[in-house]
C-alpha cells in the first residue's frame, strides 16, 4: 500500500494525482473548482481513487499544491505551485530546464536544476494579460469554445495585434476587431499571439535552456505553444496531460516525505 | 499632417545630427534631458544626446512595444515612465531607428521636466559608469522667487566647473554667450510660428508641432536651428495670410494639454480631421517657446535670467499658474475646448488633472475632456474608449 | 506585551483624538518621508504620519489615477471620507513627483494650511545649504501660523531629544530582532514601530520602554525558517506579516523607508538647523527617494544583508512607485553577482488578496531552504 496523492486546487480546477511508490500514474482527476475549492479538492481526490481502484486507507501521504493548497483536509503537507510544477515537469521530461506554465490566475516561469530543485521563476504582474483567464474571456468574446481557440488559430489569413497588456482592454480591442467584421480565427490567432509574447518576456527573464517544458491547460492550446516556441526561439515539449503536471509533482513530493 | 516643404529640411537636419553623434570621434557625448541647459554644452563643443527625443522617435515608428518588452525582460517594471522604458530597452538591444544611442561620456539632467528623470539618469550612470550633473529645479508651489533663482544660478556655475574640468580646458564664456543668443532666437521663432495658430482657420495644427518639435529640443543653440524656424515660420505665415487651414474645415478649436501620444499620431490627426476639429494649441510645444526668456548682452549676467528661465516652465508650475496660463490661452487662441490626456508615464504633468480640468471648465466655460492614455505604450491604450470619450466631448461643443 | 501597540494602531483615529483633546495641540498630518517632525513638536503641534491607510478606495477615483500609489491614493481618500477631519494641516516633502502634486491637489481641495520640505537634489553643496536654510525658514514661519506659537531654541532642543530617544528605542528592537531572530513576532515588531507614526513622542517612548523591559526577560524561541531582509517603501499592509509568521520566516532587518531608514537617523541637530536637517535627509542610511552618490544603496544592501546574516533579500514593491522601480534591477543583478536571492511582491495597501503573495514568497522560501 505504498500509494501517493497529489491535489491541486488553482482557481479554475482542481486535480488530483495518484502514483504508487515507483512514481508511476495509477489515475488522476480534472474537476472544475466551483465556488467551494474545499470540496472540488474532496471530489478530485475521490474521484481519482476511484479510477486508480483504491481507497484512502491505501494512500500513505497526500500534498496539496495551488492557491488553495492551505484549504486541502486530505493534506499532509503543501507545498508551492511553483515547487511542484517543476518536480512534475521534470518527472516527466528529466532534462526539462525551462518549465512554462500557465494557469487560470496567473503565469510563471521557472528554472530548475538537475535534480528538480528550482532555481529561480518568475510571474506575471499582476494586470498582465497572458493567463488562462485571459483566453477564457477572449473566448467568451469570441463566443468559441475555449478548448477551439488553438485549432482556430491555424487557419487565420491575416495578421492582427491585440497590443493591451490589461484584460479588459484587450477584450475591447477583441470586440472592436469582431465590429470591423474580422474573423474569429485571425482574432483568435491574435489573442495567441498576445499570450505567447507576455509569456516569452517572462521566460527569458528566467533564462531559456535547451528542453522547455510547458504545463497547465493553455498548454493544450496548440497555437500558443507554436507561437511561443517562435518567440523564445526553441522547441517546447507539452506532456500528455498538462494540466496535472502540478498535482504529479505534488504526488512526488508526497512520495519523498516531504511537504511542510 | 499638414504638408509643409520644410519637412524635408527637417529630417534632413534630424538626420545629420543623428549621424554626427553616431560617428564623432573628437566629441564628447553627453545624455541631457529636454528641459536641461544645454547651451553650457554647445560652448564646450560637447554633443547633447536626448533619450526622450529618441524614445519618441521610436514609438513614432511603432518600434516601443518591441524595445519596452526587452527593458522588461531585464526587470523594469511597466509602472515606470514609457520613455525610460524604450529607452533601456533600445540600450540593451541597440534598437529603434538609429539603431541605439552612442554612449555617454557624462549626463545632465534638470528636474524642471520631472524629479523622476534623476531615478532614469542614475540606471544609465551605473551603467555606463559616467558622472551625473544635477541642475535641480525645485517645484515651483507659489511661484519663482530669489533664492529659487539664486540655487538655480549657483548650480549653473558649478556645471560650468565641472564642464571645465572635463574638458580640460576653461570655460568658453565667449562661445556661450553666441550660443545663447543663438538658442533664444530659435525660441522666439518657435513661439511666434506657434502663436500663428490664433489666425482663423490655424494654419497647422498641434500634431504639425510635435513633429516639428525635433530641432527645437535637440538643436537649441545651433544656427541651423534658427534657420529652420525661420523657414517654417515663412510657409506657416503665408499659409495663415491665404487663410489656409490645417483641416478642410474647421468648426472646433481645441487645446491639447500633456505629451503627445505618440504611436497614435496619424489616426489621432484623421479622427480629428474627420470631426472638423484642429488642435490649435499644446501646453508642450509651448513650453519650448518659453526657453528664450534670458537675456544675451555679455555685459549683462545672463545667468539669473537663465536660471529663471529653466525653472520657470509650465510642467514645473503649481496649478494655480497652470489653470491661469491655460484660461489664457483658451481666452487668445479662441478656443471651443480642451483635452487633458492623462499620461501613465508622466506624473508631474497627470497628477491632479481631474481637478484642473474640472476648475478650468468651471472658469473658462468651456468643455473638457480628460483621456486616459500614454506618450509611449500602446498596450495601455485602447482606440474605442479614447475614441469614445473624445466624441462625446466634441458633440459637447457642439451643443454650446 | 504587544497588546497596547495593537491597541493603538488598530484604533487609530480614536487615539489621535484622545491626544489631541489630553494636549490640546492642533494635529499636523505629516506625508511621506523625512519631514523633520522635532520642528512640528517644538511649535507646539501634535505630528502624526500619514504613510497610507487600507480604506477601501471610492472617492479618491475622482481626483487621483489608478497609476498614481496606494499611499497617496488612500491617504486623500481618507481626507475625502472625512477621516482626517481633526487634521489642522498637512506637512509634505517633495520626496517624489506625486506627493508634490498631491500638494497642489490637497491646496486645490481643502482649506488646511500645507508646508513642504523641498528637498534640495543637488551635488553642488553650498547651494543647497543656502536653499535649504530658505526652506527651513519658510517651514518655520508656517508651522507657527498654524499653531500659533513661536518655535523656541529650549522647546527644538526637547524635541530632538525626545524624538532622538524614540529612534534610539526602535533601534534597541531592530538590533534585537537581529540578533535574536524569531523573538519578536514579525507582525508584533512592526506594529510596535507603527504605532509611533500616531502617538506623541513621550507616550510613545513610555511604551518602548515597558516593551523593551519584558523582551529582555524572554527566552530565546529560535527560528527555524528562513532569515529576509525586506526592502521598499512603506512596511504596510500588515497581514503579509502575518503570512511570514506563518511560514517561520524571521525578518531581520529592513530598508523601508518608513523603517530603518527613519530609525536610523540620529538626534536632530538643531545647534546648526541647517547642517541638522541635511544629515536628517541624506543620512545615514541611503533611499530610492533621495539622490545621494555619496551612500550608494548597492554596497549598503549587500552589507546589511550580510551584516544580519540572511538568507536572502524580499523586495516589498509598491505598485507604482516609480523611485523604488528604477532602482531595483540593478539592485537586484548585483545580488546576485554576491550569490544572494532575491525575490519582489506587488503589493498595493488596499489589496484583500494575499493569496499570491503568499505563493511568491512561499516559494521563494523554498529556493532558500533548497
Amino acid at each position: 500500500m505504498d500509494y501517493y496523492a497529489g491535489i491541486d486546487v488553482g482557481s479554475l480546477t482542481a486535480d488530483a494525482v495518484l502514483i504508487d511508490k515507483k512514481g508511476k500514474i495509477l489515475g488522476y482527476a480534472i474537476l472544475p473548482t466551483g465556488n467551494n475549492s474545499q470540496k472540488a479538492a474532496t471530489e478530485a481526490f475521490e474521484t481519482a481513487l476511484f479510477r486508480a481502484g483504491l481507497s484512502k486507507g491505501d494512500v500513505n501521504r497526500v500534498v496539496s499544491t495551488g492557491y488553495s493548497r492551505a484549504r486541502v483536509q486530505e493534506a499532509q503537507g503543501s507545498k508551492t505551485e511553483i515547487a511542484c510544477h517543476a518536480r512534475g515537469a521534470v518527472c516527466l521530461v528529466p532534462d526539462a530546464g525551462t518549465i512554462i506554465d500557465i494557469g487560470g490566475q496567473d503565469s510563471k516561469a521557472i528554472l530548475v536544476g538537475e535534480d528538480g530543485r528550482v532555481i529561480n521563476f518568475a510571474m506575471n504582474d499582476k494586470c498582465a494579460a497572458g493567463t488562462g483567464r485571459f483566453l477564457e474571456v477572449m473566448a467568451g468574446a469570441l463566443d468559441v469554445p475555449l478548448g477551439k481557440m488553438g485549432d482556430l488559430a491555424f487557419e487565420s489569413q491575416e495578421e492582427l495585434t491585440i497590443s493591451s497588456i490589461c484584460t479588459v482592454f484587450a477584450e475591447s480591442e477583441v470586440v472592436s476587431l469582431i465590429s470591423q467584421g474580422k474573423g474569429p480565427a485571425d482574432i483568435s490567432m491574435a489573442v495567441s499571439r498576445a499570450i505567447a509574447r507576455r509569456t516569452a518576456g517572462l521566460a527569458t527573464r528566467v533564462g531559456v535552456t535547451d528542453t522547455v517544458v510547458m504545463t497547465g491547460g493553455v498548454a493544450k492550446n496548440k497555437a500558443v505553444v507554436r507561437l511561443l516556441s517562435e518567440d523564445i526561439g526553441h522547441p517546447i515539449r507539452v506532456p500528455d496531460e498538462p494540466q496535472i503536471v502540478g498535482a504529479l509533482g505534488a504526488a512526488i513530493i508526497a512520495k519523498e516525505g516531504n511537504g511542510d | 499632417m499638414t504638408e509643409f516643404k520644410a519637412f524635408s529640411k527637417m529630417k534632413e537636419l534630424m538626420t545629420n545630427y543623428y549621424i554626427e553623434a553616431k560617428t564623432t570621434k573628437e566629441k564628447p557625448i553627453a545624455w541631457i534631458t529636454s528641459g536641461a541647459p544645454v547651451e553650457f554644452l554647445f560652448a564646450m563643443d560637447i554633443i547633447p544626446i536626448y533619450p526622450e527625443n529618441y524614445a519618441a522617435m521610436c514609438a513614432a515608428n511603432h518600434q516601443s512595444v518591441e524595445l519596452m518588452e526587452a527593458a522588461e525582460e531585464a526587470g523594469f517594471s511597466q509602472d515606470i515612465c514609457a520613455y525610460a522604458r524604450t529607452d533601456f530597452g533600445a540600450d540593451l538591444t541597440q534598437g529603434g531607428p538609429a539603431g541605439g544611442l552612442p554612449p555617454p561620456h557624462f549626463l545632465v539632467c534638470s528636474t524642471n521636466i520631472c524629479k523622476t528623470v534623476i531615478k532614469w539618469y542614475e540606471v544609465v550612470a551605473r551603467k555606463y559608469n559616467v558622472p551625473l550633473f544635477i541642475v535641480d529645479t525645485p517645484f515651483l508651489h507659489e511661484g519663482l522667487n530669489k533664492d529659487l533663482i539664486d540655487y538655480t544660478v549657483r548650480q549653473l556655475k558649478d556645471l560650468e566647473n565641472f564642464l571645465s574640468e572635463f574638458m580640460g580646458r576653461p570655460f568658453d564664456r565667449e562661445r556661450f554667450y553666441k550660443v545663447l543668443a543663438l538658442s533664444q532666437e530659435a525660441a522666439e521663432q518657435w513661439k511666434k510660428m506657434l502663436y500663428l495658430g490664433k489666425t482663423m482657420p490655424s494654419p497647422f495644427n498641434s500634431l504639425d508641432s510635435f513633429i516639428h518639435l525635433g530641432p527645437i529640443v535637440t538643436l537649441r543653440g545651433t544656427k541651423e536651428c534658427v534657420d529652420y524656424y525661420k523657414l517654417l515660420y515663412k510657409e506657416v505665415a503665408e499659409r495663415a495670410e491665404k487663410k489656409i487651414g490645417s483641416i478642410p474645415e474647421e468648426k472646433y478649436r481645441v487645446l491639447w494639454d500633456n505629451l503627445p501620444v505618440w504611436f497614435k499620431m496619424r489616426r489621432l490627426e484623421r479622427f480629428f480631421e474627420e470631426k472638423k476639429c484642429t488642435l490649435v494649441v499644446t501646453t508642450y510645444a509651448n513650453s519650448w517657446g518659453g526657453l528664450g526668456n534670458h537675456q544675451t548682452e555679455a555685459e549683462n549676467d545672463p545667468y539669473e535670467l537663465l536660471a529663471a528661465s529653466y525653472l520657470n516652465v509650465y510642467i514645473n508650475w503649481g496649478f494655480e499658474e497652470r489653470i491661469k496660463y491655460l484660461a489664457q490661452l483658451i481666452e487668445e487662441f479662441s478656443l471651443t475646448g480642451f483635452i487633458m490626456h492623462s499620461n501613465r508615464s508622466c506624473k508631474p504633468y497627470s497628477v491632479g488633472m481631474y481637478r484642473l480640468q474640472e476648475e478650468l471648465s468651471r472658469l473658462t466655460g468651456r468643455p473638457g475632456v480628460v483621456i486616459e492614455a500614454d506618450q509611449n505604450d500602446p498596450r495601455v491604450y485602447s482606440d474605442a474608449q479614447v475614441e469614445t470619450r473624445l466624441e462625446a466631448f466634441i458633440e459637447s461643443m457642439g451643443s454650446n | 506585551m504587544f497588546e497596547p501597540f495593537y491597541e493603538v494602531i488598530n484604533n487609530v483615529s480614536k487615539t489621535v483624538l484622545k491626544y489631541e483633546k489630553e494636549q490640546g495641540r492642533p494635529v499636523v498630518g505629516v506625508m511621506p518621508a523625512y519631514f523633520p517632525m522635532e520642528l512640528i513638536d517644538a511649535a507646539g503641534g501634535y505630528a502624526v504620519q500619514l504613510w497610507g491607510n487600507n480604506l477601501p478606495l471610492g472617492k479618491v477615483d475622482g481626483y487621483l489615477q489608478t497609476y498614481c500609489c496606494s499611499v497617496a491614493r488612500s491617504v486623500l481618500e481618507l481626507e475625502l471620507v472625512g477621516g482626517a477631519e481633526m487634521v489642522k494641516a498637512y506637512a509634505f516633502t517633495s520626496l517624489c513627483d506625486t506627493l508634490i502634486n498631491l500638494r497642489e491637489v490637497y491646496k486645490r481641495l481643502f482649506p488646511k494650511p500645507t508646508l513642504e520640505i523641498s528637498i534640495p537634489m543637488t551635488q553642488t553643496r553650498a547651494a543647497r545649504r543656502s536653499y535649504l536654510k530658505s526652506v527651513i525658514q519658510s517651514v518655520v514661519e508656517g508651522l507657527e501660523k498654524v499653531t500659533r506659537q513661536k518655535i523656541r531654541g529650549d522647546a527644538l532642543a526637547e524635541a530632538a531629544r525626545i524624538r532622538g530617544r524614540s529612534r534610539e528605542l526602535q533601534r534597541g528592537l531592530y538590533k534585537m530582532r537581529r540578533q535574536r531572530p524569531g523573538l519578536i513576532k514579525n507582525k508584533d515588531f512592526y506594529a510596535a514601530i507603527k504605532t509611533g507614526f500616531f502617538l506623541p513622542p513621550i507616550v510613545y517612548n513610555e511604551m518602548l520602554e515597558t516593551l523593551h523591559l519584558g523582551l529582555d526577560g524572554l527566552e530565546d524561541r529560535g527560528s527555524k525558517g528562513p532569515k529576509l531582509v525586506i526592502s521598499g517603501l512603506v512596511f504596510d499592509p500588515m497581514e503579509i506579516y502575518g503570512i511570514l509568521d506563518e511560514l517561520g520566516v524571521a525578518v531581520v532587518d529592513d530598508d523601508f523607508a518608513n523603517g530603518w531608514r527613519t530609525v536610523s537617523k540620529d538626534e536632530l541637530r538643531v545647534g546648526d538647523l541647517v547642517e541638522g536637517v541635511t544629515e536628517f535627509i541624506f543620512n545615514p542610511a541611503p533611499c530610492c527617494c533621495i539622490y545621494n552618490p555619496d551612500n550608494d544603496r548597492h554596497p549598503y544592501l549587500v552589507d546589511k544583508v550580510k551584516d544580519a546574516g540572511a538568507d536572502g533579500v524580499l523586495f516589498w514593491y509598491i505598485k507604482f512607485c516609480e523611485p523604488d522601480a528604477f532602482d531595483r534591477p540593478q539592485l537586484m543583478e548585483r545580488l546576485r553577482e554576491e550569490s544572494i536571492p532575491s525575490v519582489t511582491i506587488d503589493v498595493e495597501l488596499s489589496m484583500t488578496s494575499f493569496d499570491a503573495i503568499k505563493t511568491r514568497v512561499n516559494a521563494f522560501c523554498e529556493i532558500l531552504e533548497g
